[in-house]
């Protein structure tokens, strides 16, 4: 009795793993990594500021599309910060510093599209469908293992700071954001030492229960879910040559030459 | 050393783990992939108080070979293996692509941990080689980093232009832009690395090595 309720809650786990999610949501890892790489060259590339706010309101609209509206509404609001500090900065005239934060922010304030894009893929790829993508690409398992193990640890990192400073606290060192400023070289070895030592010992578990569960084996990987590259994935591919084009198009046209905020010192 | 889990065994019986053998095993991939998590994480908080100033920017790579290279001296030190520096470059490089940085970054390190791998080839066990293969691949980050920000020389100045900044200003800029401060901060992001390998090996002695969980 027990064994059959149980065998039909993994057949249900199963299912939920193995269906694709329809649209943009069920894009490819891959196509998600080359959207970033194409996204952040083209930021690097085009000059106007109307192609830079073009590319930010696709990407706001895609990530949208993608289920996580939320990341690209905080992206939108930090460009407009960030334009905000810089014409505060500029106000002030203070010499020098004015005009390197207004030149070099501005440059920077270029890759907010590609931020958007970096965060999405991290909360949306699953740790599983990364290393499948990533083997499908022929990558060797050299590769794909550390991958896994580092996108599967990365989040837990917090947790481990979380609990070093409390014994930190309980043995009356000062763990604050100003203390650590007044000795950094301490402050780094009282933290990361101690990470560093739970590292080795969670890099063993981890290697004995991987080892345990055949990551050494020859066999090629399988996987629950059906990754591959579908042909939603095509027309993303395609979509994004033709707004490629497109874009850099009308960066080199009059309206790349167009000011929309204009911060004079 | 009384193995204190079942778990703990199976990683002991592990054929492949021998430190004789010249192959990368699972168990070797597992410690990247920790150890890159964490280098990750540090680089992360360092960009984003670098990035709070656009001064500091530059200088990135610098600040965070310091506390990188305790992470990569430990990875080292339980890894002496052949191509340990290009993996983990690899694997790096993708998570630094995945939190959206330049390609043409990524490229530089990955190039200069290959460079380091060779640095390291006659003899992983050495010291010297791996501080010096450690700064090379920090000096290949640096300038793939700052190459970038020189590459968008032509951004910066329309930006100037545009907003109409006075020659002074635009002149200072450029020079800090210039090809000879890449080649500075490339020059000093390896004396820096050279410095943190130098504080990773301390480290290591101080803790690692006295708590028995590495071989000095």
């Amino acid at each position: 009795m027990e064994a059959v309720s149980a065998d039909a809650d993994a057949a249900r786990a199963r299912e939920a793993i193995e269906r694709f999610p329809p649209g943009v949501v069920g894009l490819d890892a891959r196509t998600k990594l080359l959207l970033i790489v194409v996204a952040s060259t083209v930021c690097l590339a085009c000059r106007g500021e109307v192609t830079v706010l073009a590319v930010l309101a696709a990407v706001v609209a895609l990530v949208a599309a993608g289920g996580h509206a939320s990341i690209g509404l905080r992206c939108a609001l930090a460009y407009v910060v960030l334009n905000l500090v810089i014409a505060l900065t500029a106000a002030f005239h203070v010499p020098g510093l004015s005009a390197l934060l207004l030149v070099l922010g501005f440059t920077l304030l270029k890759f907010v599209p590609v931020v958007a894009l970096a965060w999405w893929f991290a909360s949306s790829v699953r740790t599983g469908e990364l290393v499948t993508a990533l083997g499908r690409m022929r990558l060797p398992k050299t590769v794909t293992i550390p991958v896994a193990v580092m996108v599967r640890y990365l989040p837990t990192l917090g947790q481990e700071y979380a609990c070093i400073r409390d014994t930190m606290r309980m043995r009356g060192i000062e763990a604050s954001f100003p203390a650590s400023l007044l000795h950094p070289l301490r402050a780094t070895e009282f933290v990361l030492v101690p990470i560093l030592m739970r590292c080795l010992k969670v890099a063993d578990e981890l290697a004995a229960s991987a080892v345990s569960r055949g990551i050494e084996s020859r066999a090629s990987r399988t996987s629950v879910r059906d990754v591959r590259l579908r042909v939603r994935d095509g027309v993303a591919a395609a979509v994004l040559a033709a707004f490629v084009v497109g874009v850099l198009a009308v960066d080199a046209g009059p309206a790349g030459q167009v000011v929309v905020w204009r911060i004079s010192l | 050393m009384k193995p204190q889990t079942s778990g703990a065994s199976v990683a002991n019986r592990m054929p492949v783990s021998a430190p004789a053998s010249p192959k990368l095993a699972a168990k070797d991939l597992v410690l990247v992939g920790v150890l890159g998590a964490v280098a990750g994480a540090v680089c992360m908080v360092i960009s984003l108080l670098c990035g709070m100033s656009p001064v500091t920017n530059p200088l990135y790579a610098i600040i965070a070979a310091i506390p990188v290279g305790i992470v990569y001296m430990l990875m080292l030190a339980k890894v002496p293996k052949h191509g340990v520096f290009t993996v983990a470059g690899i694997v790096y490089g993708a998570l630094f692509l995945a939190m959206g940085c330049f390609w043409f970054v990524v490229l530089c390190f990955v190039a200069a941990s290959v460079v380091a791998d060779a640095v390291m080839w006659p003899n992983p066990r050495s010291v010297t080689r791996m501080s010096v293969a450690y700064a090379v691949s920090v000096a290949g980050l640096s300038f793939g980093y700052n190459g970038a920000i020189v590459l968008m020389r032509d951004t910066f100045n329309e930006v100037m232009v545009k907003n109409g900044i006075p020659a002074e200003y635009s002149d200072a800029l450029n020079a800090f832009v210039s090809d000879p401060m890449l080649a500075v901060l490339t020059a000093a992001a390896f004396l820096v690395a050279l410095l943190g390998a130098y504080v990773g090996r301390r480290v290591l002695k101080k803790h690692f090595v006295r708590a028995g969980l590495v071989q000095a």
